[in-house]
């Protein structure tokens, strides 16, 4: 079981930005090996297997689903993080027939309520009902957004050279607003307008495209 | 008018993306938040936006699911985690020099008035970030038409066929009749016994009076509430509209809201969207620049001794009547309409102790008839949360039966949702009784799993989610034979019993937005 020696580890590791942050995996790995090794060790590395494999297989989704709920990227990454925590605490409850991720998606529901609660500022908040109400939406909506992200890449294509530039940059190369804005000779503000102009074309353009798919059938 | 946008779709947009950013304001903060609470297409949007920003960010990595769990990504991490902490020492730093400096900023601010006064006529800023300079209308010199009185009655009618048959009788005793023309700066006074009165003003918005109540029209889009109890409702056009009192300025910014002028207290009620709320001196009647935001759901206290606003965690009794009256629902027996969401406080459930209190809860929940399936669904994104997985087989009754079996596309009809609460702290066994007569066609009562009651609109195999909390009759013990739920039309007559847990039952309406489509209540062409 993860015990207070790797929560411990954990704390130790986020407050101490020169180590690495732990993911799940790591988290996981770090097991209390003596207690392992006293404690049937083959059944807790069957159980652990289980748990990283179902866990990876549904992160993307998970994380997917905080970040619709948090305004911020670093925030819904770690709401999924502490999230994966209680779940391998709580993994003995996990009824194997049920499906992982809407199982996982309940706690990570919890963790972003939390969030919320604590959020500044605190005008920007949900309450707990309005997340409930958008993380139904979101739950309800994964086939119609499994599309809208299929045709994300091709609006990203028919982007305008310059527009395409800037949003590959930030996104796929991470490259800072300031870094942009000295590069390109522009303000901050002038690549914080563009970017967001650009990610409401996208957004527009997407909703076009299934328009358009849906005329065609 | 309860599911009203305050945002269009691309100002929607905008506001979301400020979300997501972080940079919204405060006003369009909550806005955003009232549009996302009543809408489910803007609930859809902003679900799709968050989830755009998410593949945008995951793009180098949705190939590859194991790639969000990369070195990279910790690395990231961990220096925002760098990033904030520097950050929050330097706020620390900057929290202990304004502490520091605080008193020499105080001693060179005293003598200049903590409060921005003004009078008739000027202005003041609210300093909660919603800011909206408050004018007080002063009524020209050379009255002009203000509002027309559009329905006049002496009871509380649910059917507005009715009301406007009631309207001509009370119109003969008192000096007003149903068309007349109310000029500003005159008084309209409504006095005698449960009565109602409904203003349209030139602005658009609307002002039900419930009787004794007493309003001067200050402009054509202004009133001043001298004393009882009105329900404003304001069209997007209107908004701006204000209500003064001797006690506090309510300023709508396109909602349903109710105010009530009570000893010496105003009481406010949001029915739905936004108001900001700012209280008066008690003895200048300046208005204070302190204003209060209140959403849907939300109540207020303004008091002028001393001057201050505070929030309630519900509705003043006295509002009852007319956001009954407004909603066309009439109760009687231990039956009490409150808006607002539920659950009761604790400390509130004492005082409701004895009563059923009768929540407005969820707005216009879509429920689609699938001739092909022949099932009757609510939509699962708009319902409440322990509603999720219900389906009901439709069995048509006669009157619906042959629009039902003639359609050849699923039709949608929208229905509201009520809360029926039952509440006995004190654990010993209460019964209480009463009557809800909706203005609108009851479309399904749900108290358990092995209790419902229900019109002939849904029938039988209903499937409850585990996570349904409501205490059915067959857990409370022997008394259950005292339980009684009886359904007619748009009338549900209950005899309702609780011991120590509470006791719930969901009431679904025909929504009032969608009476137009339906004769006398009754399910006529669903597919307009």
């Amino acid at each position: 079981m993860i015990g207070g020696i790797n929560e411990f580890r954990l704390f130790v590791s986020r407050v101490d930005p020169s180590s690495e942050w732990p993911t799940p995996v790591d988290t996981l790995k770090s097991q209390d090996s003596s207690n392992l090794t006293e404690n049937a060790p083959a059944q807790q590395g069957v159980k652990e297997e289980e748990f990283i494999r179902l866990l990876m297989g549904s992160y993307r989704a998970l994380y997917l689903y905080a970040r619709t709920l948090v305004p911020d990227a670093v925030d819904a990454e770690e709401c999924v993080q502490e999230a994966s925590l209680h779940l391998w605490r709580r993994f003995d409850e996990f009824d194997r027939r049920e499906n992982f991720s809407r199982w996982a998606r309940g706690f990570v529901r919890k963790i972003v309520k939390n969030f919320h609660r604590k959020m500044r500022p605190s005008y920007l908040a949900f309450d707990d009902d309005l997340i409930d109400r958008l993380a139904s939406v979101q739950g309800a909506s994964q086939e119609l957004l499994e599309l809208r992200r299929e045709r994300l890449s091709g609006c990203v294509e028919r982007l305008s050279t310059r527009d395409r530039k800037l949003i590959r940059a930030y996104y796929e190369y991470g490259e800072s607003v300031g870094a942009l804005s000295r590069r390109l000779g522009v303000s901050e503000a002038a690549v914080y307008q563009a970017l967001r102009r650009t990610r409401l074309m996208l957004f527009e353009c997407v909703q076009r495209a299934l328009d358009k798919d849906g005329e065609a059938h | 008018m309860a599911d009203r946008e305050i945002f269009n779709r691309k100002s929607l947009l905008s506001a979301i993306e400020g979300w997501y950013a972080g940079n919204l304001t405060e006003l369009d903060a909550y806005r955003l938040k009232e549009q996302l609470r009543t809408s489910s297409e803007s609930r859809q949007i902003f679900v799709e936006y968050g989830d755009l920003l998410a593949s945008l960010e995951m793009n180098s990595c949705c190939e590859n699911p194991e790639a969000v769990d990369s070195f990279l990504s910790s690395a990231l991490l961990a220096e925002e985690r760098a990033n904030r902490r520097f950050l929050s020492w330097g706020v620390a730093v900057l929290a202990v020099l304004i502490l520091a400096l605080s008193p020499l900023v105080w001693i060179l601010s005293k003598g200049n008035s903590s409060r921005h006064h003004f009078a008739d006529g000027s202005e003041a800023q609210g300093s909660q970030g919603l800011g909206h300079k408050i004018t007080i209308p002063v009524p020209p010199e050379t009255p002009v038409r203000g509002a027309t009185l559009v329905e006049l009655t002496e009871q509380p009618q649910p059917w507005p066929d009715e009301i406007a048959g009631d309207g001509e009788s009370s119109a003969t005793q008192i000096p007003w009749a149903i068309g007349d023309s109310i000029l500003t700066g005159q008084v309209f006074s409504l006095q005698g016994p449960s009565r109602y009165a409904r203003l349209r003003l030139e602005s658009g918005a609307v002002v039900i009076l419930e009787s004794p109540s007493e309003i001067r029209l200050l402009s054509t889009n202004a009133v001043e509430l001298r004393s009882g109890r009105i329900v404003g409702m304001v069209p997007p056009e209107a908004t701006g509209f204000l209500v003064f009192t001797e006690y506090g300025v309510v300023r709508d910014i396109g909602t349903e809201f109710a105010v009530c002028v009570h000893e010496q207290n105003m009481f406010v009620s949001v029915l739905s969207g936004l108001v900001e709320c700012m209280p008066r001196a008690e003895t200048t009647g300046e208005i204070l620049a302190t204003s209060v935001p209140l959403v849907s759901g939300e109540h207020l206290k303004l008091s002028n001794v001393p001057s201050e606003i505070v929030k309630t965690p519900r509705s003043h009794a006295d509002l009852e009547g007319v956001v009954c009256y407004h909603r066309r629902i009439q109760t009687s027996g231990d039956v009490r309409f409150l808006a607002g969401r539920p659950p009761l406080a604790k400390k509130d459930a004492a005082e409701y102790q004895g009563a059923i209190c009768l929540f407005e809860e969820t707005k216009n929940i879509p429920v689609t008839w699938n001739p092909e399936s022949q099932s009757l669904r609510f939509s699962k994104e708009n319902v409440p949360p322990e509603m999720l997985s219900f389906w009901a087989e439709e069995v048509a009754p006669d009157h619906v039966a042959e629009s039902l079996q003639n359609a050849s596309e699923p039709i949608t009809l929208h229905v509201d949702s009520y809360l029926v609460n039952l509440q006995s702290p004190d654990k010993r066994t209460i019964i209480r009784s009463g009557d809800i007569v909706f203005g609108r066609e009851v479309i399904a009562v749900f108290r358990s799993e092995k209790t419902l009651s229900v019109t002939d609109w849904v029938s039988h195999d209903i499937e409850f989610p585990r996570s349904w909390k409501v205490v059915g009759p067959e857990a409370r013990g022997s008394n259950e034979g005292n339980d009684n739920v009886v359904v007619q039309q748009d009338q549900i007559s209950m005899e309702l019993q609780a011991s120590g847990a509470g006791d719930q039952m969901r009431i679904f309406v025909r929504s009032a937005d969608s009476h137009s489509q339906s004769s006398g209540g009754r399910v006529k062409n669903q597919n307009n």
